[in-house]
């Protein structure tokens, strides 16, 4: 247990000295070697070996005073053996420099000891100092960790440590070397509390910035293993509760495990457990419950024990657990992760690589255990926050790349898609082009039926006209042959219309002034006593009526020329028509029918009762929502009010 | 006493010559009326023992909704006497209940046929009538009156919608549609189980 090596400056003045002690001392304690300070700057440091003089107190009790009385020291150079018990010991200085030396005593690892002297003058003077020192039991400029006493020149000195707990070790050296040291000591923890401050404020902004708690996770840790060091260091204790070690130095595996949980939450998070792999995710819940559990019956123990090496003894052991199972994580997981997540499993065994590393080797380093503990924790930490950040900014910016990507894609898509609706637009486009010209050539067939069917009535109405010639010729008599006549000018009047109907290209609508003028024409053919005659048009419009209403009207004006041969004045003179259409306002046409031929014999009334040919002229005009009426002025003239299809359809509903 | 008899055609030509045939046979033929308007009105005026209506009058108002107005307002017989013969008009005309359908054109022989067994059944039809609950049947349309006539003749929606020349979905609609009208459940067998059990109103 402890510490074998004996660092001297002066080597050879001690041997020196030593026989002068051997001389001037108590064989009792001849055993005893003095150490000589020979100049105003040393440093050396005291273990175990012939220098120093112990003696183990069973009973706790025994007070300065007993010890000066009654040294119970023998010959016999033991070591304390007990981690808790009360040690006495006892080292022999000289002075042998010109001035008096203020000497520092430093390093030591102990809970709670003093060091006693007895002055020149006979006063006691004692200096307590260790890790459960409440502050304002120490001296004036000492702390915890030093105290410091004078060595007047001269004449050899015996210096006493009431020793409590823990292996002796202590540096001696002069207030300068001390103050130089303490100096480094102080640069170098303010290095690395400040390289963790920054860490933790670094986190705890992108944690603000990015939202992404992974970063949440970091600075806990980071801090966690701050605060530990710092706690370690005594600086806890010394700041914030300097007057209540105990409660203060069991913060300092809490402050250890509080780091752990960050990490814990951390790989949670960032290796994104929950969702891609459940059963690890249970594993690290487990830790956590682990860590939680020994952080309470840590500190539960010491403070039932007071032995605060048992909660590092069981914290070490316990975390063994936990840096297997990141090994274990590091392989199963190693080939299922992309890069960024990759460098974080690395960090993650990174801790607990230094500490395997440390535990192994610390026996051949010549400082404490628990100092490389510190060193391990607090280099390795460091590292792996720098690392987890490192692996947190790789996933952010491949988050970046990924988010491109799929905005990349989302283009193409869109681009495709529009190609694709370009493309329909152009089919459906060329679809209804197609149509269209179905539909054309559809109508265009449709038109030609059209024309036929007009065509072929107009053959079948001639094949009737034909028919009753024929009777007329083969067995008509003078009686029948002017029915056959009036018939077959019936005939031909409607077989005209179906004849213009196929003529021209418009297959609904005749222009009635061109087949006026053909229907005189022809009927002026059939009659038997064939004349001249003359026709005046007089039409007020270019009307074109549809097929009921040409029947009709054609019908009409054939009785009227009929009625006019039959009553032209003599049969030498030539016949006078003229025929007048005015369209109204109101719709309705006026249509005036003039001959110059003699009079009706009968008044208007008993010509449509009587003669079937004005009779049936009557009718028709009633079919077309209109009249006929007649007056005598120079001649016949019949007036026909008349409605065409469009002027019927809303006069009929 | 001369039966009077109303011919209803929109070609004056034609119902000319049908009234002249008969008042040859011994009706007493009157003015013929050319359009859906003019029936109306004679009929309402004149006093009319017989109608013989053309299906088409050249306007929206057919032949048909002349019969639905005698079927309404009078309980004279009527035929029809019409040039169409197809599937779908023969099924509208059927709604109207008529006592018989002439096909032009016709002969004078078979118009007298037809007016004397019209008169002869007038009697039978005018007490059926009375049975009839038209409650029961509230305002549907002729097409739909024909699809239920139909669905009572156990006829599918595809065989009803081949013998009118419609579609299926035509049919359908009007499937559907009667439904709302009688307040039935939508599907097949309610309509179906209704026609069933309103057969005799039906025919």
């Amino acid at each position: 247990m402890l510490q074998l090596n004996i660092l001297k400056k002066h080597s050879g003045c001690v041997w020196g000295i030593l026989l002068l002690v051997l001389i001037n001392f108590n064989p009792a304690l001849q055993a005893q070697e003095v150490i000589s300070i020979d100049s105003p700057q040393f440093d050396f440091s005291v273990g175990k070996g012939k220098s120093l003089l112990v003696f183990e107190d069973t009973t706790a009790s025994l007070t300065f005073n007993d010890i000066i009385e009654n040294p119970p020291f023998n010959g016999e150079v033991t070591g304390p053996n007990n981690l808790t018990g009360f040690y006495w010991i006892k080292l022999s200085l000289l002075n042998t420099t010109i001035n008096d030396l203020e000497v520092v005593v430093t390093g030591f690892r102990t809970i709670n000891s003093k060091l006693f002297q007895v002055l020149s003058n006979g006063e006691l003077f004692n200096a307590p100092y260790g890790a459960f020192q409440k502050k304002k039991g120490l001296n004036q400029g000492d702390s915890r960790a030093h105290v410091s006493f004078a060595l007047k020149a001269g004449a050899p000195q015996d210096v006493y440590f009431r020793v409590h707990g823990r292996a002796f070790s202590a540096n001696f050296m002069d207030s300068k070397t001390f103050r130089t040291k303490q100096l480094r000591g102080q640069v170098q923890d303010l290095l690395f509390f400040g390289a963790c401050l920054i860490l933790v404020i670094y986190s705890l902004i992108q944690f603000g910035v990015y939202r992404y708690m992974p970063y949440l996770w970091l600075a806990m840790f980071a801090l966690g293993m701050g605060m530990y060091a710092f706690s370690v260091q005594g600086f806890f204790v010394d700041w914030i509760l300097p007057n209540s070690p105990t409660t203060a130095l069991n913060f300092t595996m809490p402050w250890s495990q509080f780091g752990h949980l960050g990490m814990l939450f951390l790989a949670i998070s960032f290796l994104e457990l929950k969702t891609k792999f459940p059963l690890w995710y249970k594993v690290f819940i487990g830790l956590i419950l682990l860590t939680l559990l020994r952080t309470v019956a840590g500190v539960v123990l010491t403070s039932v024990y007071q032995d605060y090496g048992l909660m590092t003894d069981m914290s070490i052991k316990l975390l063994m657990i936990d840096i297997t199972l990141f090994h274990v994580l590091l392989f199963a997981l190693w080939k299922k992760v992309e890069r960024s997540r990759k460098v974080f499993l690395i960090g993650l065994i990174i801790f607990g690589a230094t500490l395997i590393i440390a535990s192994f080797t610390w026996k051949y380093i010549f400082v404490s255990k628990s100092i490389v503990l510190l060193y391990t924790s607090s280099l390795g930490s460091l590292v792996q926050v720098l690392i987890f950040s490192i692996a947190i900014g790789i996933r952010m910016r491949q988050h970046e790349v990924e988010k491109n990507i799929a905005l990349n894609e989302l283009n193409v898509v869109l681009k495709e898609q529009n190609k694709r609706v370009e493309n329909e637009v152009v089919e459906r486009t060329k679809e209804i082009e197609d149509q269209k010209v179905v539909l054309k050539e559809r109508n265009e067939r449709i038109e030609t039926l059209f024309k036929e069917i007009h065509h072929r009535v107009k053959n079948n109405l001639q094949l009737i006209s034909s028919l009753l010639n024929m009777q007329q010729e083969w067995s008509g008599t003078k009686d029948s042959a002017k029915a056959i006549e009036e018939s077959r000018s019936r005939v031909v009047a409607m077989s005209m219309i179906h004849q213009f109907l196929y003529r021209t290209d418009d297959i609904a609508t005749i222009d009635f002034k061109d087949y006026v003028v053909e229907l005189v024409k022809k009927i002026d053919g059939i009659q038997t006593k064939k004349g001249c005659y003359e026709l005046v048009v007089d039409f007020d419009s270019q009307p074109n009526f549809d097929l009921d209403t040409s029947i009709s009207l054609g019908l009409i004006l054939n009785e009227l020329l009929t009625n006019s041969y039959k009553h032209m004045i003599d049969e030498n003179n030539q016949l006078e028509l003229m025929l007048k259409l005015h369209s109204r306002k109101d719709g309705m046409f006026n249509l005036t029918y003039q001959d110059n031929g003699a009079p009706i014999p009968d008044t208007f009334e008993e010509m449509t009762k009587k003669g079937f040919g004005l009779r049936l002229a009557s009718r028709l005009a009633t079919q077309l929502h209109g009249k006929l009426g007649y007056e005598y002025d120079c001649g016949n003239r019949f007036t026909i009010v008349f409605a065409d299809e469009e002027m019927r359809i809303t006069l009929i509903d | 006493m001369k039966k009077r008899i109303l011919v209803v055609d929109d070609e004056v030509i034609i119902a000319d010559d049908l009234c002249s045939t008969l008042n040859g046979l011994g009706y007493d033929a009157l003015e013929p009326a050319l359009s859906y308007k003019q029936a109306i009105d004679m009929l309402s005026t004149e006093t009319v023992d017989l109608a013989i209506l053309d299906i088409n009058l050249g306007g929206r108002k057919t032949g048909m909704d002349v019969a639905e107005y005698i079927q309404e307002a009078l309980e004279i017989p009527f035929i029809y006497l019409s040039s169409h013969t197809d599937t779908k008009t023969l099924e509208l005309a059927k709604n109207t209940m008529p006592y018989a359908y002439l096909v032009k054109p016709y002969g004078a022989s078979d118009v007298m046929a037809a007016i004397e067994i019209a008169f002869n059944n007038q009697k039978r039809y005018s007490e059926n009538k009375g049975n009839i609950d038209t409650e029961q049947i509230p305002s549907l349309t002729a097409m739909e009156k024909v699809v239920i006539r139909k669905i009572s003749e156990n006829l599918s929606t595809k065989e009803i919608a081949e013998q009118l020349f419609i579609s299926e979905s035509t049919v359908k609609n009007h499937r559907h549609n009667i439904c709302v009208k009688l307040d039935l459940a939508p599907g097949t067998h309610s309509l179906l189980k209704w026609v069933m059990e309103n057969n005799q109103y039906i025919q």
